[in-house]
């Protein structure tokens, strides 16, 4: 099969992914308690002004009718407005998207720019001085939360220090170096879990990948351990590093409903958080569709890019 | 989440009907630092303010204005009356808001060359067709329940008609239900986002969320102000973020109903605090509240158990950090001209369970058992375990369970509940609470009943309608007394602890709590539930 019929197939599958992610997304809002209609009308709401209601959001109609028209809606763009203040869901995710991809992309550069030359070092010496304090480290990462290790990171460089800023958000288009001083604080706060996996990660793949014979060819070439541990070690040992860092999204997303509250940053996380204290459903609906497709596309990228760093599955599929 | 969600319940339920105030009224006002008088107001300079939340919008008509609602409106808009230092409301837009005789018609003259932000002018007919249309809203129509008419008499007159002689009818002028806004605003389908008001600065850029950006208005008819050029409110709803934005430098003041700022600024160097616990007036009450239409609480042996059971003073070291007075009626504050001791019960275990066993030989059971409802909060869990443990000291199980918020709310409006923590009242004119307390608005479970507790008490009806309609003060304050003291009797409220409200600034602001109202007398010396005009806030 070509590499086209591959990612055919692929997509192929991630019809019925989506699918339930739909349904799921769909029903996870019924199945909270509450009704959105009192809560569009506050507590004074008639019977008649409650069916009134029911009557416009679509919610008198039987669950599949609903989930059809609901589905309908979505897929052309209209997910509802904010009974809050009437922005439209798909407004609000569009001015708060950039920011949370943005802190997303640089917690990712900052976890990536220290754990893949840490990794590569550690593993060059397994048991060394930085393999050792690089691992103690990465437990100690991976141990502090979130909201401590913003706080603590607030207080040291805000509070004290008034390098960055404790909260706020600069557009990055309004003034780039401002937004990258909102951003710096709580990219390193995001990125601290995933760097400390992925180190732990690459360092285990790259340890393993370092007993291969061809690396011992390598060597017996003289090649540089430099060289080596780059052009030869890195690709192999990093298929692990890709499938967590598609799964880590999933991390991530949940990090910045966290972060972006510590940082008052207006990115979707602080959006669902605020729509679910309010109850605005729609909003929150369409927060939890955008982030559960936006996790199933991410992955499935990765699952593509698994063509591109290992030709032995490109193989596979081309046999199949 | 810092915000004390067992107060959001009832703070949505008041921006919605009371109106008078805030989403959270309360009164009173010292400072305990800063934003005190330093000489004279300079001109200019951006503030930048944290906000416990973000709004729903700038419609008076459809929008449920809490503290930050209230904040962000009178940015852009003016009330009609404003409280002076005295407690009691004061002509703002207005110039005069003036009863016949007999208090049931009302004559609202208002200041003239007036403009709104967008060049239109402020008259008689516009103010009317505000009223008219707040009158016919759902969220808030109910406060304007008792007029008849409203109609435009003159350019700058208009004129409106009661069903009752309403005395205290100015103080509703001073909250929502007074915001003056431009009637094409009612043409526009987008109006939550486009205010166009009469106010001190005009909106330059809301970014749900993010910030919300007021300009000031070149324009403004109060000559000198404001004296910011332009004010930034930022929602910063984590309580911990909103400090450490003030003590990096990031904004410049916060308000918050959270004790624990309080707990953690106090007696720092370069931070001020108006802390509103310390000041005079009405302050909002947190309590709790029992469904006295619903077994077993419809007895009041019981609810008087319960009060005799509930150690207030503890609940306010443990969860409030020892900072909140305790309460013993809705006007608790000595300072408040509504207050009286109310002889509301005195914690006493021997005398609560004493009581217990009494409830339980006259109605021939064994054991006293009913549910307590709080919202999905950690906090009010610990709340709400706290009391489970002290009325199970006097012989009552409870059980507790935690609601969503607005199932919380409706629950409450139609009598689905026994018992719910809650947090209401502290209007500085007690009218406000007249649908909250009357026997007239209680209903049977099942039917939708602003008096949640369901308390018919006919003297504290007698009581609230002479406050309504009588225009003697004296009189008027003692049937206020008279109804907390009904209440201390009846208790469908276990009365807990006052709130607190504080606004926590750098030494540079200004004018939060000193300033004048346009009539020359001095405006009130204290923030009205977190709420202040920010066109007196200066920056030294």
């Amino acid at each position: 099969m070509s590499a086209v019929g591959t990612i055919g197939r692929k997509i192929l599958y991630l019809i019925p992914v989506l699918f339930a992610v739909t349904v799921l997304t769909f029903l996870l809002i019924k199945l909270l308690p509450g009704d959105p209609a009192v809560d569009i009308l506050g507590p004074g709401a008639t019977p008649a002004a409650v069916q009134e209601i029911h009557h416009q959001l679509g919610l008198d109609k039987p669950l599949p009718a609903q989930y059809v028209h609901w589905l309908g809606n979505a897929v052309h763009g209209n997910l509802g407005q904010s009974y809050q203040n009437n922005q439209s869901t798909v407004s609000a995710l569009r001015q708060r998207l950039p920011v949370t991809i943005e802190l997303i992309i640089l917690s990712q550069l900052i976890a990536f720019a220290i754990a893949v030359p840490l990794a590569l070092v550690a593993a060059t010496k397994p048991n060394g001085l930085v393999d050792r304090l690089a691992t103690t480290a990465a437990f100690g990462f991976l141990a502090i939360p979130d909201f401590i290790l913003g706080v603590v990171l607030v207080f040291v460089f805000a509070v004290h220090w008034h390098v960055f800023p404790a909260t706020g958000y600069t557009y990055l288009t309004a003034n780039p170096v401002l937004n990258l001083k909102a951003m710096t604080l709580p990219a390193v706060t995001l990125a601290m879990a995933s760097l400390a996996v992925y180190f732990r990660l690459l360092r285990t793949d790259l340890i393993a990948t370092l007993q291969q014979d061809y690396i011992a060819m390598a060597r017996s070439k003289g090649l540089s351990t430099r060289y080596i541990m780059v052009r030869h070690a890195l690709r192999p040992s990093s298929f692990s590093l890709a499938t967590v860092s598609g799964l880590q999204v999933g991390a991530l997303i949940g990090g910045t409903f966290i972060t972006e509250s510590i940082f008052a940053l207006p990115g979707v996380g602080s959006l669902a958080v605020q729509s679910i204290y309010s109850r605005d459903y729609l909003v929150v609906q369409g927060t939890v569709l955008v982030i559960a497709v936006g996790y199933v596309g991410i992955n499935f990228v990765i699952d593509l890019l698994y063509t591109v760093l290992d030709p032995r599955i490109r193989r596979a599929g081309a046999i199949a | 989440m810092s915000v004390r969600m067992r107060a959001a319940a009832a703070a949505v339920v008041i921006g919605l009907f009371a109106g008078a105030c805030s989403g959270s009224n309360s009164g009173g006002g010292t400072s305990s630092g800063g934003s005190s008088p330093a000489g004279t107001p300079k001109i200019g300079g951006n503030l930048v303010m944290g906000t416990e939340a973000e709004i729903d919008g700038f419609d008076p008509t459809s929008n449920r204005w809490d503290t930050t609602g209230y904040m962000y409106a009178w940015t852009v808009y003016d009330p009609l009356t404003a409280y002076g230092s005295d407690e009691k409301v004061h002509p703002y837009l207005a110039q005069a808001v003036t009863p016949n005789a007999a208090y049931t018609q009302w004559t609202i003259t208002l200041r003239p060359n007036i403009t709104f932000s967008n060049g239109d002018p402020l008259t008689g007919a516009a103010v009317a067709t505000d009223l008219t249309s707040i009158k016919a809203a759902p969220l808030t129509g109910s406060i304007y329940d008792d007029i008849t008419s409203i109609t435009a008499t003159g350019p700058l007159t208009l004129q409106v008609n009661m069903k009752t002689a309403w005395v205290a009818f100015p103080t509703y002028l001073a909250g929502q239900g007074g915001a003056v806004f431009d009637p094409k605003m009612l043409k526009d389908p987008n109006r939550a986002q486009h205010p166009i008001g009469t106010g001190p600065f005009t909106l330059k850029e809301w970014v749900p969320g993010n910030h919300f950006l007021a300009v000031k208005n070149p324009t403004y008819w109060q000559k000198g102000k404001p004296y910011l050029d332009s004010v930034e409110y930022r929602p910063i709803i984590e309580e911990q973020s909103r400090e450490n934005s003030l003590q990096a430098g990031n904004i410049q003041v916060f308000h918050s109903s959270d004790p624990q700022a309080t707990f953690d600024l106090k007696g720092k160097s370069g931070i001020n605090i108006l802390d509103e616990t310390k000041s005079s007036g009405q302050q909002v009450q947190d309590f709790v509240m029992l469904n006295t239409g619903k077994a077993p609480l419809n007895d009041v042996t019981l609810r008087q158990a319960l009060a005799y059971a509930t150690d207030q003073q503890k609940i306010i070291n443990l969860i409030n950090f020892g900072l909140t007075p305790a309460s013993d009626g809705p006007f608790s504050n000595k300072s408040s001209p509504y207050y009286a001791p109310t002889g509301y019960p005195v914690y006493n275990l021997a005398k609560a369970k004493q009581l217990v066993q009494q409830y339980e030989q006259k109605h021939g059971v064994s054991s006293v058992s009913f549910e307590l409802g709080t919202t999905n909060v950690g906090r009010n869990l610990q709340y709400a375990s706290l009391l489970q443990d002290m009325w199970k000291q006097a012989g009552v199980t409870v059980t507790i369970k935690q609601v969503e918020q607005s199932q919380f709310i409706l629950n409450a409006l139609q009598g689905n509940f026994q018992a719910y923590t809650w947090r209401q009242f502290g209007d500085p004119d007690p009218d406000s609470e007249y649908i909250w307390w009357a026997a007239s608005t209680a209903k049977p479970e099942g039917a939708l009943s602003l008096n949640f507790a369901r308390n018919k008490d006919p003297q504290i009806q007698a009581d609230l309608d002479k406050g309504r309609t009588d225009p003697n003060q004296a009189a008027r304050v003692a049937a206020y007394q008279d109804v907390a003291k009904r209440l201390a009797v009846d208790v469908p409220y276990l009365w807990v602890n006052e709130a607190d409200w504080q606004i926590v600034s750098n030494p540079k602001v200004h004018g939060v709590n000193t300033w004048t109202l346009p009539d020359g007398s001095p405006g009130v010396n204290h923030t009205i539930g977190g709420v202040f005009f920010i066109d007196n806030v200066w920056l030294g």
